[in-house]
Order: structure tokens, then C-alpha cells, then sequence
């Protein structure tokens, strides 16, 4: 299990981080040699170098996100067939299955579904690393994005007896892409959730504070042991309370968080308590 | 009784549709590429189809241009169904003349209501 994860977050670094830290790493190469080298001609030519090396690695990075296109596609189309057909048995008659195999087929029902969570995250991630934004940028009220989000977290707070508070101050407009502060906001408020047990609770707040957008998902949760909180932002990270309670997840949403909020010219940042509670703040330049 | 045509290359896929939509009350012609797409389309006239984006030879796009250019299928119901989620495919099956596009993986009970909700609009 912890293998496979491994090997996962491997493969994953390999496509989504791979080209990236090497054109960083290229051109700090090329800097430091600009600097120690002092005739101009040489000077011209590690800039000549740099630029080659710069061309290569975007081409590697175009290829990288065409073949993740690819294998999303592959692994989506046997998915297709897994979920449908699932869907098609519990569809069937009250009398036709026995209990036993509802139960098998929801089992299944619900790996197919983060299986398919699962592809769309890394792809999200490989997506945003290498183009930025999804869509192009543009005004965004982040006190809407915020009231869906809470909207759509509702039910799933309210049935695992999670009290939900939120204060919102709104307008908040920004420069953004409204789709992938959505994917923040439920990842974060995903997590406040699942990481709460029953009788605790998830407060939300967002307001405008010294030319910024400020969103504070705090709650009464589990925590995070602080030795751990300095690698919450790597992929697939997870820490040893959640998994030692068998909490679902993939360690992918807090390192797709950091990554959107960066491309925003944002911060977010994470305090917490193991046993007392998590608060993660989100600021993001207002417009 | 409504016919709609399915075009999908992945016979398990092409299958879960045709099933479902006979159990909705469809009548169903089932092809696996864009030729026999383009072929069934014009011979037998379904009021809708559902086709692939990617298949090989003619693409589900290429035979949704091809018979909006064409009089005798150009008011036809056309679905596109995808496994990429990128724009430039979503765009592309519109740009097509595409009625809908439904995403892979898709629930088939999603689907059917996606067909009896173009219908019924249609019928409007
Ligand atoms: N509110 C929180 N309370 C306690 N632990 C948290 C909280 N948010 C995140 N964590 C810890 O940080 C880890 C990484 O979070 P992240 O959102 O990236 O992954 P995940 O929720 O486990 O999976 P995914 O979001 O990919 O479905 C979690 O597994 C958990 O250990
Ligand atoms: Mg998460």
C-alpha cells in the first residue's frame, strides 16, 4: 500500500515536477556560469546555451502534458466501463442482488470514483504547473466562491454531525480563475470536514483586509503532529494520524492548493495543533 | 419508436450504452467507427447519436461536421462523448455542430436523461 503510494508519488514527480525543476535548475546553471565567465563572448555564448537549454525544456514540458492528456484518456475509457456497468447491476431489481452484493458493488462503486478523482488530480496538477491558468483570468468575486463552496460541503458536513459556521464579507473581487479557486475552496473545506470528527466544527471566514482577499478555514479536528507540518504541501503527503485512522485521501489537494494559490500571486499557510485543530489561511491580491 | 445511433470504437463501452438506452425505450443501431457512423446515419436517419470523439479513421468530430454539411442528416441530435476534459476538445465537438458533450467516465443514467432532455427540446 505504502509502496504503491510511493510509486505513484515517483511517477507523479517524474511527469508533473521533472521539467520544471530542471529548467530551474538550468537556468541557475546558466546564471552562475554568466557570472564567473568574463569576456563577452562567452558571456554570449551560456546565453546562447541558456537559450537552448530553455527551448528544450519547455518542448519536454508541451510533451509531458500532451502525454498526460494521453494517459488520462487510457485510464479513463476502462473506467467508463467499471462505473457504468456497476451502475447498471445496482440499478437492477430490489430482488436480484442480496444485500452482501449491494454492499460488494458500493465498495466498488466507490474505488471507481476515486480512482477517477484520482486521474483528475493529476492532471489538474500537471495542467497548472505547466500553463498556469485553466482558463483565462479574469474578475472573480471570491465571497461566491467561497457561499458555493459551503453550499456544496453542507450536506456532507451536516451528515457527519460537523457543525458548520461561516462569515463572509463580501465582495471580494480578485484577478483569478474562477474554476480553480473552487478547487481550493472544496479541498479545503473537504478537509476541514473530514478531518473533524462528529460534534466538532468548521468555521469559514472571508474578508477583505489591507488590499487583500483573506480566507480562513478553521476547525476543531484532529490536527496535524508538528513535525509533520512542513510537508504538507508535498504530493501525496499524508500525515500518520490521518492514515492511522483510515481518513480517505490521496495527498494531492493541499499540493494543488499551493499551486493555484501561487499562480495567483497568493500565500497560504497552515497552523495546527495535533488533537486541538488545523486553521489554514489563504491571502490572495484583491483587484 | 425513437432510433439513436451509437458510434464507439471500445465495444464494452458501445455495449453499456445500447443496453441502457434499449431499456430507456431507444431503438438502437450500434457501430464501432466514424465510416459506419456516417453510412447508418444516412440510410437509416436516426433522430439522434451518440458518437465517440476518438475513434479511429473518422472522428466523432469529423462525422459530426460531415453530417451537419449534409441537408438530408443536418437537423440530426448529436451527443459527443469524451475522455479528454481539455477545452480545445469540448470547443471542438461545439465548433462541430455538436448538440451536447458528455465526459468519460459518464453515469448511463446521465446520459439518458442528457437524450430525453435534447429530445423533448427539440420536440419544443
Ligand atoms: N484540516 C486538516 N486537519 C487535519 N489534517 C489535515 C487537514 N488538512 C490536511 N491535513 C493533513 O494533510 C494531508 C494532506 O492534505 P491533502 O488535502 O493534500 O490530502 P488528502 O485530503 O489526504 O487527499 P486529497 O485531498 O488528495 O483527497 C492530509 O492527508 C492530512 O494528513
Ligand atoms: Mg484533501
Amino acid at each position: 500500500m505504502r509502496g504503491a503510494a510511493n510509486g505513484a508519488a515517483f511517477l507523479a514527480g517524474l511527469l508533473t515536477g521533472g521539467a520544471t525543476a530542471a529548467l530551474a535548475l538550468g537556468r541557475e546553471t546558466a546564471r552562475m556560469r554568466a557570472a564567473c565567465l568574463a569576456t563577452a563572448a562567452e558571456t554570449e555564448r551560456s546565453r546562447r546555451r541558456e537559450d537552448e537549454l530553455m527551448a528544450r525544456m519547455r518542448a519536454l514540458d508541451a510533451a509531458k502534458t500532451d502525454f498526460m492528456a494521453t494517459v488520462s484518456h487510457e485510464l479513463r475509457t476502462p473506467l467508463t466501463s467499471i462505473s457504468g456497468y456497476v451502475e447498471l447491476l445496482r440499478d437492477a431489481e430490489p430482488d436480484e442482488l442480496s444485500d452482501a452484493q449491494r454492499r460488494m458493488l458500493e465498495v466498488i462503486a466507490r474505488n471507481a470514483r476515486r480512482l477517477r478523482e484520482l486521474i483528475e488530480d493529476i492532471l489538474t496538477l500537471s495542467r497548472i504547473e505547466s500553463g498556469g491558468f485553466r482558463s483565462e483570468p479574469g474578475e472573480v468575486d471570491l465571497a461566491q466562491v467561497v457561499e458555493r463552496a459551503i453550499t456544496e460541503i453542507g450536506p456532507v458536513a451536516a451528515k457527519a454531525s460537523v457543525g458548520l459556521h461561516a462569515e463572509v464579507r463580501g465582495p471580494l473581487p480578485l484577478r483569478g480563475d474562477g474554476v480553480q479557486l473552487d478547487r481550493v475552496l472544496a479541498n479545503l473545506l473537504g478537509n476541514a470536514v473530514k478531518f473533524t470528527p462528529a460534534a466538532g466544527t468548521v468555521t469559514v471566514r472571508a474578508a477583505h483586509d489591507a488590499g487583500e482577499a483573506v480566507l480562513v478555514v478553521a476547525d476543531t479536528g484532529m490536527g496535524i503532529p508538528e513535525s509533520e507540518q512542513k510537508a504538507l504541501f508535498v504530493r501525496f503527503f499524508r500525515a500518520t494520524n490521518a492514515i492511522r485512522r483510515a481518513v480517505p485521501g490521496t495527498g494531492l489537494g493541499l499540493a494543488i492548493c499551493r499551486k493555484i494559490v501561487d499562480n495567483h500571486g497568493g500565500t497560504i499557510a497552515v497552523a495546527s495543533a495535533e488533537n486541538m485543530g488545523t486553521t489554514v489561511t489563504v491571502r490572495l491580491p484583491a483587484s | 419508436m425513437t432510433v439513436v445511433l451509437v458510434a464507439d470504437d471500445d465495444a464494452d463501452i458501445r455495449d453499456l450504452v445500447a443496453f441502457k438506452l434499449e431499456q430507456a425505450g431507444f431503438e438502437v443501431i450500434a457501430v464501432e467507427d466514424g465510416q459506419t457512423a456516417l453510412e447508418q446515419a444516412r440510410s437509416r436517419q436516426p433522430t439522434l447519436a451518440v458518437l465517440d470523439v476518438s475513434m479511429p479513421g473518422l472522428s466523432g468530430i469529423d462525422v459530426c461536421r460531415m453530417l451537419r454539411a449534409d441537408p438530408a442528416t443536418a437537423g440530426m441530435l448529436i451527443i459527443m462523448l469524451t475522455a479528454r476534459v481539455q477545452e480545445q476538445d469540448v470547443e471542438g465537438g461545439f465548433s462541430a455542430g455538436a448538440d451536447d458533450y458528455v465526459t468519460k467516465p459518464f453515469s448511463p443514467r446521465e446520459l439518458v436523461s442528457r437524450i430525453q432532455s435534447l429530445l423533448s427540446r427539440a420536440r419544443a
